[in-house]
């Protein structure tokens, strides 16, 4: 475990150790002082100081607290939703590697088409829809995560299956759904999970944009676009409400990316 | 055939043109805005007036925006509550109060150039009090037993008995003197006695009114009044903030006050309304019939806390349903002191000695949250826990409104005189008491003024003691000003500010804003585009770029795809929860208004009728007509392309240019430092989403006072010669430019590994000849698909950023269909928007096939 930890490039181990050490700050901060912050409206807008490291809010809110809690409510809409895309997209684009028939081509056309509608505009759809929640910003943004995921799982499917050991197979009496998840999925994983992590980068983006927009995680829950829209209004008066925030923001979306660019990494260096 | 000789355009005019602009360009950049003096006031509203006849609507907005600028009345109050001489020079009254002789000012004439005299007054008031007059004050004009124009210039009204009400009856807008030959389209086209005309009125964006040179009276200091609608409160508050609007009577956002009072270039002042926020218990629910655990609520909310909290100390503690500035208002805010030990017996007297569990449904506006979330951390105190739900507009009207399903919530009622709710059968909180309605019905019948304020008063007493609701607090009209604006003040009964004695006592203010009404000729642009495209594929064909075959496959995919994004966007907003006309009209349709929006839009044809009908239209560019502007939607999405298609393209080039340089860079450079530090530049980048770079680059323009006003224009070159336009590009362009250097440094440096660069260098070329000459040739084209991908992700991207910069395009456009619940623009917008991500995806494809022969 250690000798392949070793072996792993430096920006994966950096961001899977940053990823994790966030993990480990929200939960504790969770357990220790609830997912709901205190009101302590004698405490309102107070900038960074020892006893509120990162400054209180409007509502005399402690940020620092806020802040991780936001950050896991971010991330329980975004990890679920792409991997619910990956769940759903990953199968579709391998089976019309497998498949080169007319269901190949309809599964990768109807993907296509789902790729090109506008993410926001569906999410926003959604929301017209359903109305606004946490569970509708992460259906929309798995919804957006299903052809890409559909779209890189065929184009390297589509590389594998071509390749000898797949004949092979089929020959000795494997179908065709079995070729797609015993012997191409394995081998595409990696790709597959660099381009999870940098979808998982772009959902915390698109998260936090939803919410900006009052679409997203709904109060009493924090969530980072709209401590980001609260400090926008109070941006003159309590600066340090946008930085944090922000920070935070900038903390998930880094570690995410550095684990795809760490991954990228990997398989440059452990190339068949 | 000859062109006549003034129309032929002389060749060396475009090229002129060019210069001047460029010289324009940098004489914006590096020169200071003129000195001048400002005589053009932009105000904002809140609503768009549906008329701007005072005399015939009873909308208040409509006397913000005519009374006093385009209309007046014979008398008026002045600023000191004491009725003065306006269109009438002085009067006297006969003894027995019945005979009014009005002396009318003479010289006075309409906007239209008409004179006013006697007979135009006489003819107004009897307009007014006609029967079919539809005006307010109708029923009170009836006191008037006749009027008479004994000479040109004087007025002779009989009164059926006297009456001391009348001349504050006369000072009202509902009064205000009209032409009768132009008495017939007043409501679109108002002419008045007033300083002002109206110049022009964009409906859904702007009313422009500008002064008279004619006017009877002083000369008013503003030339221009610009009337804006801004309900949303992050744009209202950009409005301000970037020095759009001047003037803001009713400002929507109490969160930005603190901060706008901190701002030394701005006057914050509250006036008091007629809204009260109450937190109101479900009493169809068994246990909020306990009056003992209504007081135990009533008693644990600190309210003053919650004013301070959620107004900032703007607004006041009321005890009762009914606003402060009533002379009929009892103060009861000590009947419910805070207290939460007492609050405690009383849960325990009310028989919940271990607490409860109750949930509280709240409508999307901020006071609500904010008074939610606080009124659940105090009630959790005294052992109450309080679940949460935060629900959309739509969603409050129907399960709150409507089905009464919920246990509290909290609601501003904003309507005049609202106390008669407590007595509505099947209102939403559906509270009774029988002692309230027998007051109430003895006070309808009541003439004497001391006994209806006696019980008035004692209605409140009721309420109050029962505690029927929580009454939290009277939500304040908070007015919002520049500091150099001076002159404003407001009429007590009207409640309209005067803006004819405004003025700005600053003389280095900004320049005049020279609004124009936006009309690009569409339909050359479209032949253009057209044209340009058959010869740009014409000329892919005769280099065998793609196969004719490949083309066909491709757009054929393209058509489908479109026309499967129109069904689901049509399918989506068609099967919407309950009907899409009361959806778009909410919860005050009349049933007839709602029969009437069904039969204008069609709503009452089967589905499959209507989506062709929607379907062969828009392909004709006719998107229909919207719902909450009346106006083309195509000509709206027209007027917003102004805006974002500049902005989009403008990002896109900087984005392409800035993305290919870096990428360029990272592959070149082998200094590790320098590729570290540059790699970390897109990292950074990649890792900082589009909105917070618009939210830095906001504060640090308002920080050091960067020029963040963008000025309307209606040419492209126009927007890039303002700086305030590049804020919004750089936010937007920054994350895409850096996703492109990555991929481009990626693409670069895989070709630098293959074997004909090697061969190269093995030729004796340096490495920066052989990056050069043949890794760019091979890179550069497979950047051209990635290119078209990120249109349309900026695209996307812009309805956020144009919303922080409060730039009036598409995505301010698509939010504000939402707010209105246009369906009708919200459609086209989503079409316009997936039509333009599918051609840039065919484009992009097309681009695949060009440049990847395997695909071919």
């Amino acid at each position: 475990m250690i000798a392949f930890f070793r072996s792993t490039p430096f920006l994966l181990r950096f961001g899977l150790f940053s990823l994790l050490l966030l993990v480990l700050l929200i939960v504790g901060n969770s357990l220790f002082y609830g997912v709901i912050s205190p009101i302590n409206l004698s405490d309102r807008l107070q900038s960074p100081s020892w006893h509120h490291l990162f400054g209180t809010d409007a509502l005399g809110r402690d940020l620092l607290h806020e802040v991780f809690v936001a950050a896991g409510c971010s991330s329980l809409v975004v990890f679920p939703a792409v991997t619910l895309g990956f769940v759903l997209g990953v199968p579709i684009g391998l089976i019309a590697a497998i498949e080169k028939g007319w269901l190949g081509e309809m599964l990768m056309q109807t993907s296509d088409i789902l790729f090109a509608f506008p993410a926001l505009i569906a999410a926003l759809l959604l929301q017209l829809l359903c109305g606004s929640g946490g569970q509708n910003a992460m259906l929309a943004i798995a919804f957006y995560a299903i052809p890409v995921f559909a779209r890189v799982a065929y184009s390297h499917g589509r590389v594998i299956a071509r390749l000898d050991f797949i004949a092979a197979a089929r020959l000795s009496g494997k179908g065709s759904i079995a070729l797609a998840f015993h012997h191409i999925l394995p081998n595409s994983m990696l790709p597959l999970l660099t381009q999870a992590s940098s979808q998982c980068a772009f959902a915390f983006i698109a998260e936090a944009a939803l919410s900006y927009l009052g679409i997203g995680i709904q109060p009493p829950l924090p969530s980072l676009g709209r401590l980001l829209l609260d400090a926008q209004n109070l941006l003159n008066i309590a600066p340090w409400l946008a930085f944090f925030a922000g920070i935070m923001l900038f903390w998930l979306i880094a570690s995410c990316q550095m684990i795809g660019e760490g991954l990228i990494r990997y398989q440059a260096d452990h190339r068949l | 055939m000859m062109l006549p000789d003034e129309k032929r355009m002389p060749p060396i005019r475009p090229i002129a043109d060019h210069i001047t602009a460029f010289f324009v360009f940098c004489w914006a950049i590096f020169s200071f805005a003129p000195a001048m003096a400002k005589d053009t006031l932009n105000i904002a509203l809140q609503m768009e007036p549906p008329s701007l006849d005072t005399t015939s609507g009873a909308a208040t907005v409509i006397d913000d925006v005519s009374y006093g600028t385009l209309f007046e009345g014979l008398v008026r109050l002045s600023a000191n509550g004491q009725i003065e001489g306006w269109l009438a020079q002085n009067w006297t009254v006969s003894p027995d109060g019945k005979v009014y002789l009005f002396n009318l000012r003479k010289k006075v004439t309409f906007s239209d150039g008409r004179p006013f005299n006697a007979t135009t007054a006489a003819y107004s008031l009897n307009r007014a009090r006609d029967i079919h007059s539809g005006n307010v004050q109708q029923e009170a004009l009836s006191v008037i037993d006749k009027i008479e124009a004994p000479s040109p210039f004087q007025l002779r009204i009989t009164l059926k008995k006297a009456n001391s009400f009348f001349l504050t009856l006369l000072s009202l807008p509902d009064c205000a003197m009209v032409s009768p030959f132009s008495a017939k389209n007043l409501a679109i086209s108002p002419v008045g006695t007033g300083a002002f005309r109206l110049q022009k009125w964009q409906h859904g964006k702007e009313i422009q009114l500008v002064a008279r040179s004619d006017y009877w009276g002083k000369k008013p200091a503003i030339k221009t009044l610009n009337f804006f609608f801004i309900s949303d409160a992050l744009a209202a508050y950009a409005a301000l903030k970037t020095g759009r609007i001047d003037f803001f009577p009713d400002f929507p956002a109490a969160e930005n006050l603190q901060e706008l009072a901190h701002d030394p270039r701005f006057k914050v002042r509250s006036f008091p309304s007629e809204g009260e926020v109450i937190l109101a218990f479900n009493q169809n629910w068994p246990i909020f019939r306990n009056p003992l655990l209504r007081q135990a609520i009533s008693i644990a909310i600190n309210r003053p806390a919650l004013v301070d909290a959620v107004l900032y100390g703007y607004g006041r503690v009321i005890g009762s349903h009914f606003p402060p500035q009533n002379p009929d208002y009892l103060d009861l805010t000590a009947v419910h002191p805070y207290d939460p030990k007492k609050a405690q017996s009383l849960l325990k007297q009310a028989g919940y000695p271990d607490g409860l569990t109750l949930t509280l449904d709240l409508p999307p506006s901020r006071y609500a949250t904010i008074s939610g979330q606080l009124v659940a951390d105090q009630l959790e105190k005294i052992g109450i826990h309080v679940t949460i739900h935060s629900l959309e507009w739509t969603t409050w009207l129907d399960r709150v409104y409507k089905k009464h399903d919920f246990q509290m919530t909290i609601v501003n009622h904003a309507e005049p005189f609202d106390y008669r709710i407590y007595d509505r059968e099947g209102y939403y909180f559906g509270y009774h008491n029988a002692e309230f309605h027998h007051i109430l019905t003895q006070l309808d019948q009541e003439r004497d003024a001391f006994q209806r304020h006696q019980q008035l008063q004692s209605l409140q007493k009721i309420l109050t003691f029962d505690a029927a609701n929580v009454f939290l607090f009277q939500y304040p009209h908070l007015v919002i000003s520049k500091a150099e604006l001076g002159g404003l003040w407001r009429g007590s009964p009207t409640q309209a500010f005067d803006l004819t004695t405004a003025y700005f006592t600053d003389n280095q203010g900004n320049r005049n804003s020279d609004l124009i009404p936006s009309s690009v000729s569409w339909h050359l642009g479209w032949w253009l585009w057209a044209a340009l495209s058959l010869i740009l594929l014409m000329a892919a064909f005769r280099y065998r770029l793609f196969s004719f075959s490949g083309f066909l496959k491709k757009s054929g995919q393209f058509l489908l795809a479109l026309w499967i994004a129109s069904l689901v966007i049509f399918i989506a907003l068609s099967v919407l929860p309950g009907d899409p006309a009361e959806y778009m009209m909410g919860l005050q349709a009349s049933p007839r208004a709602l029969a009437a929006l069904q039969t204008e839009f069609g709503l009452d044809k089967p589905a499959y009728i209507r989506y062709l009908h929607w379907l062969t239209h828009s392909l004709h560019g006719d998107f229909g007509s919207s719902f909450s502007y009346h106006l083309p939607v195509s000509d709206l999405i027209a007027e917003s392309l102004n805006i974002s298609l500049p902005l989009v393209l403008t990002a896109f080039i900087l984005a392409a240019v800035t993305g290919f340089l870096f990428g360029l860079a990272i592959a070149f450079f082998r200094f590790r430092p320098l590729r570290i530090f540059l790699l970390t530049l897109t990292r950074l980048g990649l890792s900082l989403p589009a909105f917070w770079i618009a939210v830095l680059l906001l504060y640090a323009g308002l920080h050091y006072h960067w020029p963040l006003t963008l000025e309307n224009t209606t040419s492209f070159l126009g927007l890039l010669t303002q700086p305030a336009f590049y804020w919004p590009v750089i936010a937007l362009a920054l994350p895409q430019a850096t996703w492109l250097a990555r991929a481009f440094s990626q693409q670069l440096q895989g070709i630098e590994q293959q074997d004909f660069i090697m061969a190269a260098r093995a030729r004796g070329l340096s490495r920066s000849q052989a990056l050069l000459r043949h890794a760019l040739r091979h890179a550069l084209p497979a950047l051209l698909p990635l290119l078209a991908l990120s249109l349309p992700a900026m695209l996307t991207g812009s309805v956020i950023v144009e919303n922080i910069f409060y730039l009036s395009g598409l995505g301010r456009l698509l939010l504000q269909a939402i707010a209105a619940r246009d369906l009708i623009l919200i459609q086209a917008i989503a079409l316009l928007v997936a039509m333009v991500t599918l051609f840039a995806r065919f484009i992009s494809d097309l681009l695949h096939l060009a440049i990847d022969p395997r695909l071919k």
